[in-house]
């Protein structure tokens, strides 16, 4: 089997360790024998909606969200087509919002998203920082850090990726966090958040998989380095 | 002098006595803070006496080594210096060097004040006393749950020199750095290509994850193109220059070349192309950014008057600082502690470690507030030469679980890991797993750092400034 992921902007958005993801990502595959190609793309470069099981974009600074919001409205009917070819998406902070109908600046021009996930965002006054504990509706557990101050509401076709038990979340008002629309994901957690989730980590690789090769059975690996680390997070204060 | 200051400085100096007595602690802050809540002004009072000035040095990485070496050159020039070297680098920290060196009526007998400074005291200080030149060694990003963003950093520090309209030494390889200040006097410090990683070809090509993952985009502040190299370091520093517009690298007066890193030190061919002169020096500390360091010092030292030659000579006498490529011998074994705290000095640590065959590593992570509260960073940090590390990676800290997991991902067999959070514990075990003729590495965080301190402390040995 093989692994195919995009890490779409990978040289502008990684400052805030998301690349631990594509990390996790690989060698989760690659300890199971799964063949792992990861394929940066760039502004202006072309992704073949065809090719591709796995999309993930990280987050960034405003400067950097601007560029990147042109090029991925550019873009958004072939992630719509990959969507519908039943890739998955992880996407974090700059790239969760983008992802979702527009970002609202305190002053300046709406930043156009592109609806793959119904939400929007509006620039908020308040910096919300710090350790995030959520529980998902399967009762599991995510950790991570977040550091956003836009805040995100979600639309009614979209449930959150988790209630937030210890944190902000979307937007600090509505006990929600991330997005869920299929194999569509998008959240506020950085940490990076797969290595030290790797159930959620396996769900998305088997989610991934499953666009060529039909339900895939992932072998279990031996995760106590990982579930340790995801039982001390539960216990840290926001 | 006013009789508050008086006052203020006689308190503050009861108290760093107190603390000192008591044992609670070096009273790098207290005394500061006591001191400004008695008069207001007494850092501007105190600091305005040094007959030659205040030298400001900030930056993300290096403030502290590029400090340390300073004075160690401006000693060797002859001249005398109030030093922050405990690296208390706020404005009570400041004010607290300045209170602690005061006569018991407040005052100040020195030639040169010299402070290492926060990025974000940087504009407080400059208020309350005139910098003479501001050192700035580079803008990575760094402890982002802090400031939020690296630009926010760039904007602090631009107010901080423009307050005095101080002149600037500044790093000409980093563009971020670069584009700060443009109207006020600036000489720049960089390194020539013949040192260089990684040719152009292999950093533009988007293909090449591995390369442009730890390259650190910047843009230019004229036209918001993005910066490209035609030689690359690391982090962001290197050759660069606009894609677009013609925006570039400006030419260094002060430059590095025919650079040889080895496991102990480095050394390097000084050059001042303003008087086109040029000294050998061998640098006691490891590491490329210890270059940096160096560059930075000398610097700073020739746009005060110092001769070439007094900068080589002071920076090869330089004593190694608290935590800043420390080496000190601990039950019999070779230890040498290097504090990291963001992606770009973590990386340059690694590298530094692979270099040294004989290297065990201990690596010590925790979250308090002043070690940045999102360990994020670990994953932009490339921890993957230590596979080529031999034996065991001791992981401990708040967050030794999540290094622990980092070094699984990083490649390092599972085995390998072993997790003890209690650093002494760790470090005693570290300690038993190196033998006389190899040399542990203590990678640690700020906080641990400072528990490093009373643990050695414990084992009969100090390490600098305590």
């Amino acid at each position: 089997m093989e692994l195919r992921i995009a890490h779409l902007y990978a040289r502008f958005l990684n400052i805030y360790g998301d690349r631990g993801n594509i990390i996790a990502l690989t060698q989760r595959a690659k300890w199971r024998n799964i063949e792992v190609t990861v394929s940066p793309i760039g502004l202006d470069q072309e992704a073949d909606p065809e090719y591709f099981d796995l999309y993930f974009i990280g987050g960034g600074q405003d400067k950097q969200q601007q560029i990147i919001a042109q090029d991925l409205v550019k873009r958004a009917k072939q992630l719509k087509t990959a969507v519908d070819n039943g890739a998955a998406f992880l996407t974090i902070c700059g790239g969760y919002q983008l992802l979702g109908h527009y970002y609202k600046p305190h002053e300046g021009e709406e930043l156009k998203g592109i609806s793959l996930i119904d939400a929007y965002t509006v620039a908020g006054n308040r910096r919300m920082i710090g350790n995030v504990l959520i529980r998902r509706s399967d009762e599991s557990t995510l950790v991570g850090f977040e550091n956003h101050s836009g805040k995100t509401y979600l639309g009614k076709d979209v449930q959150p990726l988790g209630k937030v038990v210890v944190g902000n979340g979307n937007n600090g008002e509505d006990g929600g966090e991330g997005a869920q629309s299929g194999k569509v994901y998008g959240t506020y957690l950085h940490g990076s958040l797969l290595p030290k989730n790797p159930q959620f980590c396996d769900q998305l690789i088997s989610q991934a998989l499953s666009r060529r090769y039909g339900d895939v059975q992932l072998d279990a690996l031996d995760d106590a380095l990982e579930n340790q680390a995801h039982k001390r997070a539960l216990s840290l204060p926001a | 002098m006013t009789s508050n200051d008086r006052v203020a400085v006689a308190v503050g100096k009861m108290a760093a006595r107190t603390i000192r007595m008591l044992g609670a602690g070096l009273g790098s802050n207290l005394p500061g803070r006591v001191a400004r809540k008695l008069a207001p002004d007494v850092l501007s009072h105190l600091a305005g006496q040094s007959k030659k000035g205040v030298i400001a040095v900030t930056g993300t990485n290096g403030k502290s080594t590029t400090s340390g070496l300073l004075s160690s050159v401006l000693k060797t020039a002859g001249f005398t210096l109030i030093h922050n070297r405990q690296g208390a680098n706020l404005v009570t920290g400041i004010t607290a060097t300045l209170v602690d060196a005061a006569s018991w009526d407040g005052h100040i007998n020195t030639d040169y004040c010299l402070f290492e400074i926060d990025e974000a005291a940087l504009p407080l200080v400059a208020r309350e006393t005139t910098l003479s030149v501001v050192v700035v060694t580079n803008l990575f990003r760094d402890q982002l749950d802090r400031f939020g963003e690296l630009d926010t950093t760039a904007r602090l520090i631009e107010k901080g020199i423009s307050i005095c309209k101080s002149p600037a030494v500044l790093n000409a390889d980093d563009p971020n750095v670069c584009q700060l200040v443009p109207d006020n006097t600036r000489l720049f410090f960089g390194m020539d290509a013949g040192y260089c990683e990684v040719d152009s070809q292999r950093i533009t090509d988007e293909s090449n994850l591995d390369c442009s993952q730890s390259m650190e985009l910047s843009y230019c502040l004229k036209c918001g193109a993005e910066i490209v190299y035609d030689c690359f370091f690391y982090g962001q520093l290197g050759h660069w220059r606009c894609s677009s517009c013609d925006y570039k690298r400006p030419d260094p007066t002060i430059v590095a070349t025919h650079i040889q890193l080895n496991a102990t030190g480095s050394r390097f061919k000084l050059t001042d192309k303003r008087q086109n002169l040029s000294v050998e020096v061998k640098l006691p500390i490891p590491g490329l950014f210890n270059v940096y360091n160096a560059l930075a010092a000398a610097a700073c030292a020739v746009k005060l008057g110092v001769t070439l030659e007094s900068v080589k000579q002071g920076l090869q006498n330089y004593s190694t600082l608290f935590g800043r490529s420390e080496k000190i011998s601990l039950l019999g074994k070779p230890v040498l502690i290097q504090l990291i705290k963001n992606p770009a000095g973590a990386s340059q640590t690694v590298k530094a470690v692979v270099e040294d065959s004989t290297a065990r590593v201990l690596i010590a992570i925790n979250d308090n507030l002043a070690d940045g509260r999102d360990i994020s960073w670990l994953w932009d940090a490339d921890f993957e030469p230590l596979r080529a590390v031999k034996g065991t990676v001791i992981v401990s800290g708040l967050r030794a679980d999540d290094m622990a997991v980092r070094m699984k991902y990083a490649g390092i067999e599972p085995e390998r890991i072993v997790c003890v959070p209690k650093l002494e514990r760790a470090l005693r075990q570290a300690l038993n797993d190196t033998t006389p003729d190899e040399t542990l590495w203590v990678l640690p965080t700020y906080t641990c750092l400072l528990e490093l301190q009373k643990i050695v402390k414990s084992m009969g040995q100090s390490l600098a400034g305590t």
